[in-house]
């Protein structure tokens, strides 16, 4: 018989490591957050055969005594927990985990002088066998050697991935810290080559200059794995190694937020509340997340019963395929919570298209004991005292924000296309006759019964309308264009395209993409105002569930019912709809309600009906709107124009797509070499 | 030198005949034959002549239609053309000509007048036969009385596609409430609205099956009996149904499923009579939804003793409303209908009045002519 004995200590922490480190980059995560805890400014990290072989991570943190030194690699040891109450957990890490677990599974040797202190220490440890400290030389701070990771569990080790794919491992959960802690400076080096380097003092914040050869992993992971077009990726370089390109498409915004981080030397400490530290915050995204974002994002910001949420999203006219660029921070942590993408998904319904996924980095401080990081030992995970509450601030938050000054914009990067694609994305050696673009896009006639339009010089008053003379003449046309943003109709091209003029500028319009738009919303008002009709059936649907989306499904059947679909519980396994959205018609009513099912339970919302009737709204927007090929007069553009701008939302048609593109006079000046 | 004199019945054979009869028959099968199609031989038509009768055979599998066609000369034989090619060849070919078709097996040739077109065949033993099996239950009956049934209930056939067993008309035997005889029903239902119609039971019919038949042979059913005037012979057995009459044989297969029972949502204690006139009613309820822009067009009525208030919502602030006359004698009600499903049900009652009996705003109303039970509606109300 095999008699019950205790573990060993070196196994316990084995096993714990187990939990803890699963491959190179978590080691990587528990120093840094160590180091972040010790209150370093300058984080350096250097990975060896994709950190397998080595991982250097250097601080210039708080260091540690050679006390302090001796209990550090013991388990359950941290001087993070005042007390033992777990509810006041204001530092990244706490469990006293990290070092024991990693010492026993790799050869550790840690390099550390407390500051003030004039004598540094180094201890080694292999294999969680007796650490030997000896005197050492060392500057301010801790320098953390990990070698042979997992050589003493060679199980693990055989499970390790490329050492491309670990370093992008350890590169996503850099991206993740850096994100959350904008102030401080971080580096990561791959076999003595630099692989990204997010300065602390932020003055420079544009991506430092590269080696082709280097930017593969990092810039890769940048544009998100296998996810976008190579054309992108392709545009990136170009605007990074063309100066001619990317000074013309850099133009204002860097001077601008170096002005404002100019004004940052000195903050130390973040405080994220503040509206510097969120100029700063927007600094660092945009290193991590790149430049479109940061042109593109608008500020989300919203407070509720000690729950703060900052943070940036981006249009909806920016979109990826993936959620890879969807971030979550609670009280300064990354993580990874599907409540962020429920709560996205809900947020931005209305302007993308199944399957799109917008940009977002959102930052959530909760009261500590409204919020329970000790989930699990890699605390990637949270749960929240109230999710409800932390769900519906981020929707009402971004829907805000989506509601304001995003709502109108399309993405520059839309413009930049624009101009890209008059450029014909060539180096602009001499003008070449291929790309005389203009005689080829106005119609002959437009020539007979216009005057040309007059690009160069701001407003001419003396710009009539198009129409026929028996158009009344009293349109102020003139007068509109500086009190309305989409300004002054001016002509239509192509009987689908309006071209307006602004006070700084033009916009070009697709009439059916901005008219169907505005059609969707006013049904949609009215959707809101008069309910939603339902549909008794004569023979309710009996339909089986399994148990928990079914309950799921039930406990939100008052919600349902403001949405047209009347349902009761039937037996043990099935549900039974008495009244359906006479919207809908005769739909097929099963699926329906089992992919309803599913998201309540999986998203706790129903988000798949609000979906399914926006649907039919889209559909029928689109049948009753105006048609592209439609000649439009001077009134009807210009009622178009002002109708665009007193709707929400009318910078994007329903799939996301632009409803407009606004080209400035300087980005005009520079087609022709004016600038 | 035998083979050559041995008769080849299967693939050379000729014959000829009116084109006005041609077509007409020609017509009709190709309506059963869908435009596209996968397998080549289904969108080919049977010629085939035996013992001095020339026929003409369709199918999609489902259903098929045998129609024979009065022929001049013609020797023993059959072959399968393109039907909607060969249609629209007869159909441009002069009224009152003369065709001759002779097939070799791999080609036939059609000659009226001066025009001659050559036309690929397909091997005759490729074409699917369905047959008719063996139908234990024949019966027949008045064209009137087919017509009726299937114009008062065809218009709730259900048109989705998960409760396939709503997607025809259950055919069946019924015993009538009051009286307790039996009567030859039809019931069709989309689950929102429900229709019923009954004739008298024909003889023979009494131990036929209850049989679901399938949307498609109901629509090209109806389309035959337009130009019928005879009665209509009806074969049953559980899983096809035949129509004979004048010629044609129309086979099909039956929905493989259970109808619901539909006994059980009719309700039987609607005591709220609601007499209108048929014709003004059916125009205000259609004036009125005419506002209302969006796809449901739901309508509301708001009954007293003494009239009915018909209102509908438009976009925006638009609004209709339209009083109406009416016999009523229940307490004041309001409710709510989707006005197409109204007016598909009014458009089906031939009296001067309609009577609609009501429970309450959430309860299925019946609609009725007044005094007859032979047809009879269920609608569903709409909660606006």
């Amino acid at each position: 018989m095999t008699r019950i004995r205790k573990l060993s200590e070196t196994t316990i922490n084995r096993i714990a490591a187990g939990e803890v480190i699963e491959r190179p980059a978590s080691v990587v995560k528990e120093l840094v957050e160590n180091a972040l805890d010790a209150g370093a400014t300058q984080i350096d990290i250097a990975l060896e055969d994709g950190g397998k072989s080595r991982i250097i991570i250097t601080d210039n943190g708080s260091g540690m005594g050679i006390e302090d030194l001796q209990l550090a690699i013991e388990r359950h040891a941290t001087s993070k927990l005042s007390d033992e109450s777990l509810v006041d957990i204001k530092t990244l890490g706490f469990r006293g985990e990290a070092l024991p677990s990693i010492a026993s599974i790799s050869r550790l040797a840690i390099t550390t002088r407390l500051k003030g202190s004039k004598e540094a220490w180094q201890l080694k440890i292999a294999g969680g066998s007796s650490p030997v400290i000896t005197p050492a030389a060392g500057i301010d701070g801790t320098r953390m050697e990990v070698t042979d990771l997992f050589f003493a569990t060679p199980a693990r080790l055989k499970f390790l991935k490329s050492a491309q794919s670990e370093v992008l491992h350890i590169n996503e959960v850099i991206d993740r810290l850096s994100m959350a802690h904008p102030t401080i400076g971080f580096s990561v080096s791959h076999n003595g080559k630099k692989q990204e380097v997010y300065p602390a003092n932020q003055s420079d914040i544009v991506y430092q200059p590269k080696k082709i050869s280097d930017i593969s992993a990092s810039e890769l992971r940048q544009n998100g794995v296998g996810s976008t077009p190579m054309t992108e990726r392709g545009d990136k370089k170009q605007m990074l190694f063309d100066p001619q390109a990317s000074e013309a498409l850099l133009s204002a915004s860097p001077k601008g937020t170096a002005e404002s981080l100019g004004k940052l030397d000195g903050v130390a400490q973040l405080n994220s509340r503040d509206l510097m530290g969120l100029d700063v915050r927007l600094a660092r995204l945009k290193a991590v997340m790149g430049k479109d974002f940061a042109e593109n994002a608008f500020k989300v910001e919203a407070e509720r019963e000690g729950h703060i949420l900052t943070g940036y999203c981006g249009f909806p006219t920016l979109s990826r395929a993936t959620s890879t660029m969807q971030f979550l921070f609670v009280n300064n942590r990354p993580v990874r919570d599907k409540l962020l993408g429920a709560a996205v998904r809900v947020a931005y319904q209305d302007f993308l298209s199944g399957g799109r996924y917008p940009y977002c980095a959102l930052f959530v401080d909760v009261p500590a004991e409204d919020v329970d990081v000790n989930v699990h030992p890699a605390k990637t995970e949270v749960r929240f005292r109230d999710a409800n509450l932390v769900k519906s601030l981020i929707i009402g938050a971004i829907k805000e924000g989506l509601r304001g000054g995003a709502s109108q914009q399309s993405a520059t990067t839309i413009a930049t296309q624009t101009l890209q694609a008059f450029r014909g994305n060539t180096p602009s050696y001499a003008p070449r006759p291929s790309f005389a673009i203009p005689p080829r896009i106005v119609p002959q006639a437009l020539y007979e019964t216009q005057k040309p339009l007059v690009f160069a010089e701001p407003l001419q008053p003396s710009i009539k309308p198009v129409t026929p003379p028996s158009v009344p003449a009293e349109i102020p046309i003139a007068e509109e264009s500086h009190s309305h943003p989409l300004g002054a109709a001016c002509a239509q091209l192509h009987k689908t395209y309006v071209i307006a003029q602004t006070t700084d500028g033009l916009v070009i319009v697709d009439q059916h993409a901005a008219h169907e738009r505005l059609v969707y919303e006013r049904m949609k008002a009215q959707l809101d105002a008069t309910g939603i009709a339902r549909q008794a059936l004569l023979l309710p649907e009996v339909i089986e569930l399994e148990n928990r989306p079914r309950h799921a499904l039930l406990e939100r059947q008052e919600e349902l019912e403001t949405l047209g679909l009347v349902l009761e519980p039937f037996g043990e396994k099935a549900v039974l709809v008495r009244e359906a959205p006479a919207l809908l018609g005769k739909i097929n009513l099963q699926s329906m309600v089992r992919d309803l099912a599913d998201t309540c339970s999986e998203l706790e919302n129903s988000v798949s009906l609000k979906e399914k009737l926006q649907e039919v709204c889209a559909t029928m927007a689109c049948h009753a709107s105006v048609r592209a090929g439609r000649v439009l007069s001077t009134i009807e553009m210009n009622a178009l124009l002002r109708e665009m701008e007193n709707t929400p939302h009318s910078g994007q048609c329903n799939h996301g797509r632009p409803t407009f593109v606004s080209l400035s006079l300087k980005d005009i000046e520079k087609l022709f070499g004016r600038r | 030198m035998l083979a050559a004199l041995a008769p080849q019945p299967d693939s050379a054979f000729s014959f000829t005949a009116e084109r006005n009869l041609f077509l007409k028959a020609l017509l009709h099968t190709q309506n059963i034959v869908e435009r596209r199609n996968t397998v080549p031989i289904l969108a080919n038509v049977l010629v085939k002549n035996s013992g001095g009768l020339l026929s003409l055979t369709a199918t999609d599998m489902d259903l098929d239609i045998v129609e024979g066609v009065p022929s001049v000369e013609c020797s023993d034989g059959a072959t399968t053309l393109p039907v909607h090619m060969l249609c629209d060849i007869v159909r441009k070919l002069p009224d009152g000509s003369q065709i001759t078709l002779k097939s070799d097996g791999d080609r036939a040739e059609l000659v009226c007048g001066r025009s001659q077109f050559t036309l690929p065949c397909l091997p005759v033993e490729d074409f699917p036969v369905i047959g008719q099996g063996n139908l234990p239950h024949s019966f027949s009956m008045p064209v009137a009385d087919l017509k009726e049934l299937i114009d008062h209930t065809k218009f709730a056939m259900s048109t989705e596609e998960t409760r396939y067993f709503l997607n025809g008309l259950f055919f069946h035997v019924a015993v009538e409430g009051e009286s307790q005889e039996n009567v030859l029903r039809i019931v069709a239902t989309d689950g929102h609205r429900l229709a019923q119609a009954q004739v008298p039971l024909p003889e023979g019919a009494a131990e036929m099956p209850a049989v679901i038949i399938p949307r498609k042979t109901v629509v090209e059913l109806r389309k035959l009996l337009d130009e019928v005037n005879e009665p209509i012979t009806v074969g049953i057995s559980q899983n096809k149904i035949s129509f004979a009459f004048g010629g044609v044989r129309l086979t099909s297969k039956l929905i493989d499923g259970t109808f619901p029972d539909y006994k059980k949502v009719i309700p039987q204690n609607n005591d709220k009579i609601l007499t209108v006139n048929t014709k003004a009613f059916a125009e205000a309820v259609d004036r009125v939804a005419t506002i209302s822009t969006d796809k449901i067009r739901a309508i509301k009525l708001h009954i007293t003793s003494s009239q009915i208030t018909l209102t509908a919502a438009g976009s925006d602030s638009g609004r209709a409303q339209e009083e109406l006359e009416t016999v009523y004698g229940g307490q004041t009600l309001e409710i709510g209908f989707n006005s197409r499903y109204l007016l598909d049900i009014i458009g089906q009652i031939q009296t001067e009045r309609t009577a609609l009996a009501l429970s309450d705003v959430a309860a299925p109303t019946i609609v009725t002519e007044p005094n007859s039970t032979d047809a009879l509606y269920v609608i569903m109300p709409m909660r606006v």
